[in-house]
């Protein structure tokens, strides 16, 4: 069996506020011209009771590449939104756990929390590490 | 005067007649792998007895090939197919040849084929991973889901949608309800009129089948629980995997199978001795 591409796994924590930028990002970094719609419910929440949309994946390591650089639309979503995505760039605080020495990053209101691990991240422990929980649900059985 | 049928081999001529027998068994035998056709597979020949019929439904095997045909693609429109553990997938084909494929368009919310070299399974990772399939149970119609996982009992409050039939009011759901261990095989957004199952497992990973054949729903082949609210009789939607409709209560967990069928039910004990060897869950 062939090795993956995908050796990253990558947890994105988007304060409520700032989604639809977040969503823009996804879409320039992504692979799909459906990734605006990768953060739709904020149902997770910090110790203050902000919330947040969370997505967890796994990536390939051009993605922390690009995320770092200067965003361009891709070819499948050349109407993308670069302006917002841009925005959505400069709130991103990155703990890269691939690195020599990671920094922890918490969720916050004023940024967008990202954990770069290898693909044998858990997204649990990711979410749990930015000290986000998950918001109850009304729903019972 | 009636023509011999050259496709007949006749004893005689030094021939005995399990010799004869034997040459037409493998003359059918080659004529049916050049169709295709394996009919000592057992799989293919559980497809054919639960659809062959034309029942409506959809069967998931999470391996990257099945009875020699791709069935697991990283993106929704199959055009990259997943060959590698750790592979995302955004198309996993029905083969049922009902055409009632599952997807999942954006990237992000794809879960993750993955593999031990015997084992094969989904991992969905119960914060954006699900799919969805275009297809909704017919809520007037007998019918048997089943599934094998390995799901995650954890969380105080959150109720993690293991699949779902239909949206909003009237959802019914398979769910696990993590803050008692509980595992759930119906219920609805607006009532408590759900049965529940204990699995009486601690809080962690519980690999299991479950089998819901209309109103009863087993365990491991068990009868756990029997309810006179169906999910056929609140099935109105399409069918969602490890969250609901629109992706929400998520599911951390392991698929390794699922089979759903419209008609009486068929074939149970088969389909879950299936789904255990696929799965290593020992019935």
């Amino acid at each position: 069996m062939t090795q993956t591409q995908y050796q990253l796994r990558t947890t994105i924590a988007t304060p409520a506020a700032h989604m639809p930028d977040a969503n823009q990002i996804a879409l320039v970094l992504g692979e799909s011209i459906h990734d605006d719609k990768t953060f739709t419910a904020a149902n997770y929440q910090d110790a203050a009771g902000n919330l947040y949309a969370v997505c967890s994946t796994v990536a390939k390591p051009i993605f922390a590449a690009k995320a770092g650089q200067p965003l361009q639309a891709p070819s499948f979503a050349p109407d993308a939104d670069l302006e917002a995505a841009t925005r959505a760039q400069s709130l991103l605080v990155i703990e890269d756990r691939t690195s020599d020495s990671p920094v922890p990053v918490q969720a916050g209101p004023d940024h967008i929390a990202v954990i770069l691990d290898t693909r044998f991240g858990e997204a649990q422990e990711h979410i749990a590490s930015m000290g986000l929980t998950l918001v109850p649900s009304e729903e019972g059985v | 005067m009636p023509r011999r049928s050259p496709y007949v081999t006749r004893p005689g001529w030094g021939r005995s007649a399990a010799s004869v027998r034997k040459r037409e068994r493998d003359r059918k035998r080659r004529w049916l792998a050049e169709q295709g056709i394996t009919p000592t597979d057992p799989l293919r020949a559980l497809i054919a007895s639960l659809y062959g019929e034309g029942q409506q439904g959809a069967m998931f095997i999470p391996q990257p090939q099945v009875l020699g045909e791709q069935v697991l693609f990283q993106d929704a429109g199959g055009t990259t197919p997943v060959t590698a553990d750790g592979d995302p997938v955004g198309l996993m084909l029905d083969i049922s040849d009902r055409g009632n494929h599952a997807t999942q368009e954006v990237s992000g919310a794809r879960p993750i084929y993955r593999t031990d070299g015997t084992l094969h399974w989904l991992q969905f990772d119960g914060a954006s991973a699900w799919m969805y399939v275009d297809y909704a149970l017919n809520d007037a119609a007998p019918f048997q889901v089943h599934c094998a996982l390995d799901m995650l009992l954890t969380g105080a409050s959150a109720f993690r949608r293991v699949m779902t039939f239909g949206n909003g009011a009237n959802a019914s759901q398979i769910t696990s309800q993590t803050s008692d261990g509980d595992v759930a095989y119906i219920r609805r957004a607006d009532a408590s009129s759900g049965k529940k199952v204990n699995l009486g497992q601690e809080v962690g990973f519980y690999k299991f089948i479950s089998s819901c054949i209309f109103d009863d729903f087993y365990i491991n082949q068990n009868l756990a629980t029997q309810s006179n609210d169906s999910i056929a009789s609140r099935a109105s939607g399409k069918v969602t995997i490890g969250a609901s409709a629109g992706g929400s209560g998520f599911a951390e967990a392991d698929y390794y199978g699922i089979v759903m069928r419209e008609g009486e039910a068929a074939r149970k004990n088969d389909i879950e001795n299936y789904l255990a060897s696929l799965s290593g869950v020992h019935l």
